[in-house]
């Protein structure tokens, strides 16, 4: 039974597991990849519909948990059982030497003259010199761990619903909550990557308990577990159209994704041939409309596949053209927001974090002290010598070497 | 002086000779030198001794004889062979120093090792600190005295463990107290490396320090005296 | 490439081939001369009978596909060359187990059947007598493979040995180079397509999943940083990266290896000369994978420059008549529309400039855009049954051309009748606006 158990946690925690799922995954990819353009689509829809492999997925994480804590026991067996043999994680050193007995003061003399650090303990001295990267390590693992959870939460439970919010309306009811939008404001913003920050003023809740909260471009604002984020921008404005065979007039807030000014977006008018289409007029200022306010639409009338009329309209004008009225009294602005529940979204950020850690923690130790340790072991009349370094391992070996040249010189 | 006990030859010529087209340089030479000993060869200039020198070394190779360096016929060996001989077993010590004037000391030792196997910086400043030059690593030939370059020389000549170490005139440009310094040192190495030291002078005093001398003359040896010094 | 030059190239090409298995299964030279042997043999017979049975596109795209599993297979043996200390199953690509007679002849036994049978498509398809030029070539081969193993590899310097996984390494790159130079069985181009799209995909999926702010909040210049991503490079680069993953993992994986400890020596100069000869060994053990990296990336630049002349008129003009239709005749002059070569045509219309060529394939005509909705609008060219994409190299059979998706033509409404193909012109602009990428007026942003 313990052989049992030592077997399956040498594989769980084994380090080719991970990369081994990876390239199952990246096979299934190459295989969807002769089937559809769509093929990373395809392969998150596949995953997600697909309870076998949704379970690998999850032997990553898994697997990664497995590696820290075993890497995180080694490490803490080489610091504390180092001086006694016993426990001393023998597969991490790379060198091992039997040597005859050694005279302990000179081998405290030989390691002080090396630079090292140095504890004695009984017939066993501990030498070393540098920081471990340990905690690097842990960081990165850490990462990795969140990394892939997060993936494997958010692929199996993420839930998006698209929807517009619109100044003055209430919000869209999917989102589950009660609330207006008060005002949405677009700014220059002279940030380091973001040139436009974005402001949507909403009331939540009703009456004396409604309270405004602001929710901006990133980070994205959160209610109740459901993430805002806002995706384009548009215009809602109010048309009314009069076509010159009736005098029935259309009037309505009409939603148009025409941002940024030239993007072109239309209206079939119900139950008649006509279609509209728009387009912001790009301002000779260069001010952005949806900055200033002041919105000047071009637009096209078709009557099915004819173009029948065309022109400019500005904020509050109107315009007559071959028995053809459009008005376009008012506007309001609108964002088209994703609304998105995925609980994996936190742990992939941690992710980010700890890696960037890791780095940060990696570099400078790598490059400025990395950790060498030799352990001398006396007992029945010899020593075993352990060696280990973590960076500049050439010259921690000149060093071990001389070291040990000297004590058999001295024997 | 400690007495070195040795049981088998590590020079042996036979015949050994040496021509410039109608010079010789070395008349048929016999010689034999035991493991581990000092032999120093004395003579005036032209006697030989360099050409010598330059025979047991691999630097020439001999018109007719036999040359037996150990172990190894040096006649037999093709040039990438006798190159490899130099690098091996040999150590060689110049009285020009020879040092690449732009190479600190522990650079100028690393690459007598660079040309044997592979550069190791702390088994090169260990020989260097062997030799009294522990703080001088970073020092180039010219911030050094001339008894501190001959003695960088020593270091380089030394790092590869030659068996035989040959000195031509080495103390030739020092001063008494240098070359009293240089020759404390070499007596110093001989002992603890146990390495087979052939010395070129023509100083007396640095003869005393050896064991045995030779006198050469007209490329023959005329004498042959094995010595003691006392201290 | 004349004849002859293709069928000396393969036997140089056969000879290395040969020199890495030797390398490789030194101990076992008749298992080896005689998997070799059954394997070109094999090779032959199976390339002859593919070409025999089938025809069109279908034996190049198996023959592809096995090229294609090569490659792919070669990821494995990297990840496990990778692995410091590998199980004992695990070796079944490393020279340690070449003792085994049975695997040495397996191994042998599959590396010349592929070529064999890679060899028989590059002569085989090349005109007058190739069927013969293949057999001859067969033949020598053999009288090589006993010259080399029993004469030639004896006399080549001891130190080139081959490192774990170095056989499948030069035996793969030797095969991509082969197929490199036909755009039919190329695997270069196709792959840096997918990279690219892959690419354009995560990209997209990074930025939904992490819910990063859409192109019209970031500041122009860092957005032509990430638009660098969607560029036709980015599926250049990400592709080479690929393709020299396994070289650069088995390469790599050579200086991973421990040194041998010299710990227990006591002589410095001595341990340095150890050390010194492993050193020097390791690098020996380079030999093989640098050319094997050499070897690919020669087939990545055949790859970017057939030797193969595509069929690309230049567009003619045409107008719409009044009621806006386009007519163009089945014989014009010397046009013949069903000719089986694409006719190219170039409509205007202001500033608008649409480019559409007809093809007569499969006893029909069909009017196609010269540009596809994925790629940005190079272009097609027609060369031995097919349509090439300029722009991502995309071979697409001429059975294909007229129907919709992937890297096809993007097709036209049309009519055709005994005059000629008809087709409205603001069906055509339509048609262009809405589906060629550089008429998208937001690149990887909406559409």
């Amino acid at each position: 039974m313990r052989r049992l158990l030592r077997g399956f946690h040498s594989i769980i925690a084994s380090r080719a597991v991970t990369p081994i799922i990876l390239g199952c995954f990246a096979l299934i990819y190459i295989i969807i990849a002769f089937y559809t353009d769509e093929t990373l689509v395809a392969l998150m829809a596949l995953v997600r519909s697909n309870s076998p492999l949704i379970l690998l997925l999850s032997c990553i994480p898994v697997n990664l948990l497995a590696i820290l804590c075993r890497e995180t026991a080694q490490f803490s067996d080489r610091r504390h059982a180092g001086l006694s043999a016993k426990g001393l994680p023998v597969g991490t050193y790379q060198e091992r030497v039997f040597l005859g007995t050694v005279q302990t003061g000179l081998l405290e003399k030989k390691i002080e003259q090396s630079g090292y650090h140095y504890r004695i303990k009984g017939d066993s001295c501990a030498a070393w010199k540098g920081i471990s990267i340990f905690p690097a390590r842990f960081l990165f693992l850490m990462g990795s761990f969140c990394l892939f959870a997060g993936i494997l939460v958010s692929l199996t439970t993420r839930v998006s619903l698209r929807d517009v919010v619109i100044e003055g309306e209430p919000l869209p009811e999917a989102v589950g909550v009660r609330g207006r939008v008060e005002q949405i404001t677009l700014r220059q913003h002279n940030g380091i990557i973001l040139s436009h920050s974005l402001d949507m003023n909403i009331a939540l809740g009703e009456g004396d308990e409604a309270s405004v909260r602001k929710f901006g471009v990133y980070p994205p604002g959160r209610i109740n577990g459901i993430f805002f984020y806002p995706r384009y921008l548009g215009l809602a404005p109010l048309i009314e159209f009069t076509p010159p065979e009736s005098g029935q007039v259309f009037s309505s807030y009409i939603k148009l994704m025409i941002y940024p000014p030239g993007k072109e977006d239309g209206v079939q008018i119900p139950r008649s041939p006509y279609r509209i289409s728009f387009t912001i007029i790009e301002p000779m200022t260069g001010a952005e409309p949806y900055i200033t306010g002041k919105f000047n639409l071009r637009f096209k009338v078709l009557k099915g596949n004819d173009q029948v009329s065309e022109g400019t309209l500005p904020l509050g004008g109107t315009v007559s053209r071959g028995g053809y009225t459009l008005s376009f009294p008012d506007a309001k602005k609108l964002v088209a927001v994703d609304f998105v529940k995925d609980p994996g979204l936190p742990l992939l950020w941690i992710a980010g974090l700890l890696f960037l850690g890791a780095i940060v923690a990696y570099i400078p130790i790598r490059m400025f002290a990395p950790r060498r340790e030799i352990i001398f072991i006396q007992r029945n009349g010899s020593t075993e010598v352990f060696s280990r370094a973590e960076g500049r391992a050439a010259k921690h070996r000149g060093i071990l070497h001389n070291m040990l040249d000297h004590l058999c010189q001295s024997q | 002086m400690t007495s070195v006990k040795t049981e088998s030859s590590i020079i042996k010529t036979v015949g050994l000779t040496r021509s410039y087209g109608e010079i010789c340089a070395l008349a048929p030479l016999d010689l034999q030198v035991t493991e581990g000993e000092w032999l120093t060869i004395m003579g005036h200039s032209g006697s030989g001794k360099s050409t010598l020198l330059n025979l047991l070394g691999g630097l020439d190779r001999p018109t007719a004889g036999t040359l037996l360096v150990d172990g190894e016929n040096l006649l037999s060996l093709s040039e990438d062979q006798l190159a490899r001989f130099r690098r091996e077993s040999v150590g060689i010590i110049f009285q020009q120093h020879h040092l690449i004037p732009y190479l600190t000391s522990l650079e100028n030792v690393m690459m007598a090792q660079y040309f044997h196997s592979i550069p190791d910086a702390v088994e090169a400043s260990l020989a260097l600190e062997k030799v009294g030059l522990g703080k001088r690593l970073a020092n180039r030939p010219g911030e050094l005295s001339g008894g501190e370059q001959q003695r960088v020389c020593i270091a380089r000549a030394i790092i590869n463990n030659p068996k035989l170490l040959l000195g031509d005139e080495l103390t030739g440009n020092l001063d008494h107290k240098s070359t009293h310094l240089v020759m404390e040192l070499l007596k110093e190495l001989h002992e603890t490396e146990r390495f087979t030291l052939v010395l070129v002078t023509h100083n007396q005093e640095v003869a005393g320090w050896g064991q045995r001398t030779i006198f050469m003359d007209d490329g023959t040896v005329v004498k042959d005296v094995r010595q003691g010094r006392s201290n | 490439m004349p004849l002859l030059v293709k069928g000396l190239t393969l036997l140089i090409l056969w000879g290395v081939l040969v020199v890495g298995l030797t390398r490789a299964f030194a101990a076992r030279k008749s298992a080896l001369t005689a998997g070799s042997v059954l394997g070109l043999i094999t090779g032959t017979v199976a390339g002859f009978l593919l070409f025999g049975s089938f025809t069109g596109e279908l034996p190049f795209a198996i023959i592809k596909s096995l090229v294609a599993v090569a490659f792919i297979s070669l990821f494995i043996v990297a990840a496990f060359a990778w692995h410091k200390d590998p199980a004992p199953a695990i070796t079944v690509f490393s020279p340690s187990l070449s003792d085994h007679p049975a695997v040495t002849a397996m191994a042998a036994f599959l590396t010349a059947t592929v070529f064999a049978i890679l060899a028989v498509c590059r002569l085989s398809n090349s005109g007058d007598n190739a069927t013969v030029l293949a057999v001859c070539f067969i033949l020598l081969a053999m009288v090589e493979l006993w010259l080399v193993v029993y004469r030639l590899e004896p006399l080549l310097p001891s130190v080139l040995k081959m490192p774990r996984g170095g056989l499948p390494l030069l035996a793969v790159s030797l095969f991509l180079f082969i197929a490199s130079s036909s755009p039919r069985l190329d695997l270069f181009s196709p792959l840096s397509m997918k990279v690219m799209k892959l690419i354009h995909d995560f990209v997209h999926q990074f930025f939904e999943s992490m819910l990063i702010p859409d192109h019209p909040f970031f500041r122009t210049d860092v957005w032509a940083y990430i638009g660098m991503l969607f560029s036709n490079s980015v599926g250049f680069w990400g592709g080479l990266i690929i393709w020299f993953i396994p070289a650069a993992l088995i390469a790599i994986a050579v200086f991973r290896q421990p040194l041998p400890s010299v710990a227990h020596v006591r002589q410095a100069a001595t341990r340095r000369k150890l050390i010194a000869g492993h050193l020097r060994e390791r690098r020996c053990l380079l030999f093989f994978p640098f050319f094997a990296t050499i070897l690919m990336a020669v087939a990545v630049y055949e790859s970017g420059h057939p030797s193969v002349e595509y069929w690309d008129p230049k567009p003619i003009a045409v107008k719409a008549d009044g009621a806006g239709t386009i007519h163009i005749p089945v014989k014009d002059g010397e046009t013949d529309l069903k000719d089986g070569k694409l006719h190219k045509y170039i409509f205007l219309q202001g500033a608008k400039k649409v480019r559409f060529f007809v093809l007569y394939r499969s006893d029909e005509l069909t009017v196609v855009l010269d540009a596809c909705s994925i790629c940005q609008p190079e272009g097609y060219g027609q060369s031995e049954g097919t349509v090439i994409c300029y722009y991502c190299k995309t071979l697409i059979p001429l059975e294909t051309v007229g129907k919709p998706g992937g890297c096809n033509p993007v097709p036209v409404s049309f009519t055709a009748d005994a005059g000629g193909v008809h087709l409205s012109a603001v069906s055509l602009i339509n048609t262009w606006n809405e589906q060629v990428q550089s008429a998208k007026k937001v690149p990887g942003g909406p559409e």
